[in-house]
Formats: structure tokens, sequence, C-alpha cells
């Protein structure tokens, strides 16, 4: 088997044998947007209007919860400095990482997606623009996120730190997705905002490999 | 014929300086024993001979290949204080992927090495329930798997038992039978017949 496909392979099995790792985040994003209609007003218009900026925060908030996963173990096992110093490309390792991230934390959510945008009355067009932004924007955040664990990975219980790191960093895909949602509950065109969520993404892909590798090259050496 | 070259190699930690302007030169089938008191940098030159840190001047070479290109990664095994392995994995998974990292015989089974190392019956315990010296024997079992030319073995008989430890030593004199060149750091006595490099 090479590298990546192992890679992966090891990702998701390291993470079904962990079931807490990808459970809570998935319980934390439920849990977040059940609070809402308790605290703010049951009303199915206010919650409507509402919803995509509750989901939208609730996914970037469980995304980042997970990401000291991404890298934390190998770190403390040795794994990150027999991989940074294998013949192999570090950054295209880094991908995979970031792939099974997100085929473990963000994907989850994706499908989840409907069923949290019935529960604060989304209509049926809108709920489909939420599971096309979140489908273009998770990948995105996993990617974004990655950066972010690379950065503190030799840190102790810096999760705040990632927290001010990435979050700024997430604002423009908040903005376009959840901008996307309501244009599309008003009836208005969404490609503007579809595209540019793309655009984030195909950067997210080119440079967060390569940044994330470099970070981890410093916090190794 | 291989050359291994070290050249003005300094590292500094802090305010600490480690070495300053180290030279040695290995040619093929040398064991080097990297001696030094605790603290004196036996560890963070065999980390920078691996590629993982930098020097703060100097250079390494393996048959004029910088430290830093792949093909210089490609001849070289470096074995450190950490386990390298996943405890959520058991001992096959953990070994088959240290090899999909590694530069390693192909032709060789995973098995052949865990059985070489005492750990065939063990193969697919998860790794949390090993003992430390086990642990140790998963890592060490890329001895007998690996095509690299040059090892790189931070105290490579920590947690073994005397058998454990001969076993090692006979990897590494086979190693260098068969041209190979092996740097390790030790505070054990060894029957190795090896050079030392003094820091």
């Amino acid at each position: 088997m090479n590298i990546y496909l192992s890679t992966l392979v090891r990702e998701l099995k390291i993470s079904i044998r962990n079931p807490s790792d990808l459970i809570n985040p998935l319980l934390f994003f439920i849990v977040t947007i059940s609070l809402f209609p308790l605290s703010i007003n049951p009303e199915a218009k206010i919650l409507s209007e509402i919803a995509p900026g509750i989901i939208w925060v609730a996914a970037m908030l469980s995304v980042l919860l997970s990401l000291n996963t991404i890298f934390h173990y190998d770190f403390d096992n040795g794994i990150l400095e027999q991989l940074s110093i294998s013949h192999h490309s570090t950054a295209l390792v880094i991908l995979i990482k970031s792939f099974s991230h997100w085929i473990l934390t963000g994907l989850p959510i994706v499908l989840l997606s409907p069923l949290m945008g019935l529960f604060l009355f989304l209509d049926e067009n809108s709920i489909q623009v939420l599971m096309l932004t979140l489908l273009i924007g998770t990948p995105s955040l996993s990617l974004i996120g990655t950066i972010g664990a690379s950065l503190i990975v030799g840190i102790r219980s810096a999760g705040m730190l990632l927290a001010l790191l990435i979050l700024p960093l997430y604002i423009p895909i908040l903005i376009f997705a959840s901008s996307a949602i309501s244009q599309s509950q008003a009836g208005f065109e969404i490609t503007g905002q579809i595209l540019w969520l793309i655009v984030i993404l195909l950067f997210s892909l080119m440079l967060s490999p390569f940044i994330s590798a470099a970070a981890l090259k410093i916090n190794l050496d | 014929m291989s050359l291994f070259k070290i050249k003005n190699l300094s590292c500094q930690k802090g305010f600490n300086l480690l070495f300053k302007q180290i030279n040695y030169t290995a040619h093929d089938s040398e064991i080097i024993q990297i001696k030094g008191l605790n603290g004196k940098g036996k560890t963070s030159l065999l980390r920078i001979l691996s590629g993982l840190s930098k020097p703060d001047s100097g250079y390494i070479s393996f048959n004029n290949s910088l430290s830093d290109s792949d093909e210089y990664q490609k001849d070289i095994l470096y074995l450190g204080h950490n386990p390298s392995i996943s405890l959520d994995l058991n001992v096959i998974e953990n070994l088959e992927y240290l090899r999909s990292l590694n530069n390693t015989d192909l032709n060789l089974q995973s098995l052949h090495a865990l059985k070489k190392l005492g750990l065939a019956n063990f193969q697919n315990e998860f790794c949390l329930n090993l003992s430390a010296g086990q642990k140790r024997r998963v890592i060490l079992s890329m001895l007998v798997l690996s095509k690299s030319k040059v090892w790189l073995l931070d105290e490579p008989f920590t947690a073994l038992d005397s058998l454990g430890i001969e076993l090692i030593e006979s990897l590494i004199k086979q190693h260098s039978d068969n041209g190979g060149i092996c740097f390790f750091t030790s505070h054990q006595t060894s029957s190795l017949n090896f050079k030392e490099l003094v820091l």
C-alpha cells in the first residue's frame, strides 16, 4: 500500500477506535443548535431567519473542537518525526490527514445538516443550499484548521490559542456561506457566494498542506 | 564506496553551545558510537544527522547528497527516543505504516521481522497492551526490514532485556558486514566493535 492510502486507512482506523473523538464534535454541533430555540424564541419565522448563522457557527466550532486530534497524538508518539524525515512529500501526507479529518468531522456535519435545518424551520430549498455551502465550506475549515493545528502542535493546552489563530480565518467562509442561505431564502441568486466559497477551497487546497508542512518542520526542530 | 561526511557541524540550544566544528567522515561498514555526558548533545547530533534539526553551521552529506535532499533521506533510517507507534493500532498495522514511511526491502514480510524480534505471537495485539520493551521491539523491527545505508539509533538498547540487546547488536553487526554505516548512542557497554565520536 502506498504511503498516502495507508495514511488515510490509518487515520480512519485510529478514529473509529476512538469513537469519542468522532462523536463529541457531532454531539456539540447538535446540542449547540438545540440551545437556540430554547433561549431565543421558538417562533418559526425568527428561527428560520437566524438558522444559517446558527448552523454555520455551530459547524465552525465543532470543527475547531476536533482540530487538536489531527497532529497531537502523532507528535507525542514520534510518528511526525518519521514522516518529516521520510522521502515522501510531507505536504501530501498532510493533505491526506486533512481529508480524513473532513471525512470524520465535516462530512457527518453535512449529512446531519438537513435534520438541523428542519429543526430550525428552514424550507426545502434553503436546506439544499445549506448542504451545498457545508459541502464546499467544511473542507476549507479542515484545511485552514490544519494550519492552526500544525502551528500549535508542540504547545500544551493550546485550545484557546488555536481558536484565536483560526477563527478570524474562518470569517470569510462564514460570511459567504450564511449569506448564500439567507439570499436563497429571499429568492436571490447565490452563484457569487458559492463561487467565492469554491475559490477559498481552492486556495486552501493549494496553500494549507505546504504551510502546515513548514510549520511542523519548525516545531519538530 | 560510500562516504558519510560531517563537516564543521555546530549546534547551540538557547545559550548553551552543545558542540562546535565537528568533522567526521564515516566509510562503509563503520559502526560509530557517539559518546558524551548527559546534555552534551548526542541526541541533538543524531537529530541533525537525520535531517530533523538544522545545524547552526556546517553540513552533512552522504555520497554527495546533502541532508535536506530526498536521496539522502532514502539512505537514512532514524530511530529516536519516541516509540513512533500508535497505541490504537496493533503491532502489524504499526509496522506496516512505518514501512510505508521508510525505505524497506519489499521482498521481506513484516511478519519475518516480527518473528526475528520475538513478536510473532503479538502481531494482532494492540500496542497499548505491550510492555515498554515490546513497544521498543516494534520500532526496532525496522532494522530487519530497512534498506537504508545509514542507521541513526538513539539509545537503541533502552528498555530491552539482555537477549534483546544481543539481538540488536547482531543486527547492527550484520548491517555493518553488508557495508552499512551505523551511528548510535548508548550509556550501556556494548560488545560491538565500534569507533567513537566524543562530544
